[in-house]
């Protein structure tokens, strides 16, 4: 590539991929990017439901630039602080980059590079949503568990759970019958087995 | 004597203290929950993944937090465009609660915890029934 010099460069905005009302023209949508402050967006977030209630009901977030962590992040922030439960619907879609490069020398062909970059949308809504657009992709910041996983258990790290699970101790053999039996198990199964030998026996005679 | 630390940033001396970071809650120890890192190979997952969704599972869940979300994000779309439009995804967020141990360097037996707030993404890719 050394020949290669990027002469144009175009993004492919994609369309905000929620139904109406949230993808109207006048929907409010923050654009959230690297070097945004949480401070200042939550700020404007709250002013903006605060002015009036009765209309501004709600926001999307939309991450630009490939911040789709700050934006997430942003979201959850603001979730913590305000104090109504606010309801979330977060969809993920692809942006286009093209890069055109252009060849110094005679001869080889331009090359076009297409990078695609997630751009992150979320809903959030004072209101539920709709029911006809019902999906997993939607939560409210009371839920305290995310609806399509398994319940997340409370004990810290990888090694503690694995313990717990252990079935039995090795040292004193409990708990798991396919062990090979120690002595002492081994004196007592003869015991048992010879007074069950010699009640047959003596059931025998009598 | 207790590790100083300042009240409002919880800042410590780097020079006579170490930050040990514990490993985060894992929702699941199923070999179809996949955790997205800074180090995670995105091509590499993404093939087996998708031998994962061919042959053995029909959902699989991606998990990733803090630095590594956009990646988790990178992760599920490619899943997604080499199945087409047979595979779709759910995605939901979550603040997850870190624990780290600040050790003191000076006296080993000194210890103190610190809770941090670290946002996640969490993706659900299921077949869809055609």
């Amino acid at each position: 590539m050394d020949n290669y010099v990027p002469a144009d460069e175009t993004i492919e905005e994609p369309p905000n991929p929620f139904p109406a009302p949230y993808n109207t023209a006048d929907a409010k949508i923050m654009l959230v990017s690297k070097s945004s402050k949480f401070t200042k967006i939550n700020g404007h977030v709250r002013d903006y439901f605060t002015e009036s209630p009765d209309c501004n009901r709600f926001v999307v977030f939309k991450s630009t630039n490939g911040a789709t962590e700050k934006a997430v992040s942003c979201v959850e922030v603001f979730k913590q602080q305000f104090e109504e439960p606010l309801y979330q619907w977060t969809r993920v879609v692809c942006s286009k980059r093209i890069v055109l490069w252009k060849c110094l020398q005679e001869g080889p062909r331009d090359i076009r590079v297409t990078v695609e970059v997630p751009v992150i949308f979320i809903v959030i809504s004072r209101d539920p949503f709709p029911g006809e657009y019902s999906c997993m992709s939607m939560q409210c910041s009371s839920d305290k568990d995310i609806a399509f996983l398994p319940v997340i258990r409370t004990s810290h790290g990888g090694k503690a759970d694995k313990k717990g699970e252990k079935k039995g101790n090795r040292k004193t053999n409990e708990g798991n019958k396919w062990m090979k039996p120690n002595t002492e198990q081994r004196k007592k199964e003869n015991k048992e087995r010879n007074q069950l030998l010699k009640e047959i026996e003596t059931s025998k005679t009598e | 004597m207790a590790i100083r630390m300042t009240p409002s940033s919880k800042r410590f001396d780097e020079k006579t203290n170490e930050m040990r970071r514990r490993p985060p809650v894992k929702p699941s120890s199923n070999p179809n929950h996949i955790y997205i890192t800074r180090k995670t190979n995105v091509e590499s997952q993404s093939k087996s993944t998708e031998e994962m969704l061919n042959n053995a599972f029909d959902e699989v869940f991606i998990h990733g937090m803090g630095a590594s979300i956009n990646k988790a994000l990178v992760f599920a779309m490619e899943v997604e465009r080499r199945f087409g439009g047979s595979v779709k995804s759910d995605i939901q967020t979550s603040t997850v609660q870190c624990t780290d141990d600040i050790v003191s360097l000076l006296d080993l037996d000194q210890s103190e915890t610190r809770h941090r707030s670290v946002s996640a993404v969490h993706v659900h890719l299921y077949r869809v029934a055609s």
